[in-house]
């Protein structure tokens, strides 16, 4: 890690689109201006790393109770907008053979 | 010679849903990945009759992960997106829907909604500024026990 010290004042410029300015220093708790081009996300760390971590855990979502469960939530009905472009399943192995015992 | 082999339809095979042919129209390119899946670059989003409404986001690159996603429109009825995005014929925005090993809950991430530019067929995920839409909002409960098979 770089570790630089600066000032109240003082910038830091990053690949030179990215300037970093230490606002305040009051009680450990520092403010920071950041001045950035749009697209580039800044987040507080600890946000990102929760996002991060739902996202992981999304991926762990099992179709079957997933489906099966939404149907018992109350949901509103859309209507679309815009059509979003879509693959459809064309065989649906999982939902089609769920209810058979598993070999082993 | 090969160039037509790149407008052919690729079959994936998504663990727990099925079979997919995807075609170079229904690939959207997500420039700088999900959050916490950076590496992954293009994503198919899955549908069928039996999930609606969820769709399922999955990457091309590697199948075997994928999202369950929501319109957010489903949860809550007035979602609304920074004015940048707010043309709805351009900017579909989705959220992801977590369920939790162990617990029941399904939450919807209304903070963090994928946003999908259905004109240039690309993607990404934002997360929102202020504190109006929480990343845990509250679904449901899914039934214990009920388990899936691989695909």
């Amino acid at each position: 890690m770089l570790v630089l010290s600066r000032k109240v004042g003082e910038e830091i410029a990053i690949d030179g689109i990215v300037t970093i300015r230490v606002l305040s220093v009051e009680r450990g708790i520092v403010r920071l201006g950041i001045e950035a081009p749009r697209g580039i996300g800044i987040y507080r760390r600890e946000l990102y790393r929760r996002i991060e971590e739902l996202n992981r855990q999304a991926t762990t979502a099992q179709a079957l109770p997933l489906v099966t469960a939404l149907r018992s939530v109350r949901l509103y009905t859309v209507a679309p907008s815009t059509e979003l472009p879509s693959v459809p399943l064309v065989e649906e192995s999982s939902m089609a053979i769920d209810d058979r015992p598993r070999e082993h | 010679m090969t160039s037509s082999s790149s407008q052919r339809a690729r079959i994936l095979c998504i663990p727990g849903l099925g079979v997919v042919r995807v075609r170079p129209k229904h690939i959207f390119t997500f420039p700088n990945g999900l959050i916490g899946f950076e590496n992954l670059k293009e994503f198919v989003l899955v549908t069928s009759t039996r999930l609606e409404p969820l769709r399922w986001l999955i990457a091309v690159e590697e199948p075997t992960i994928g999202f369950p996603v929501l319109l957010p429109w489903h949860v809550v009825p007035e979602y609304e997106l920074p004015a940048e995005y707010s043309d709805p014929h351009t900017f579909v925005p989705l959220v992801v829907v977590t369920t939790f090993t162990g617990s029941s809950h399904i939450v919807v991430n209304l903070k963090a909604p994928i946003l999908l530019d259905v004109r240039r067929r690309q993607g990404q995920q934002l997360i929102l500024p202020g504190d109006r839409y929480s990343a845990t909002h509250p679904l449901g409960s899914v039934p214990q026990g009920v388990g899936s098979s691989p695909c």
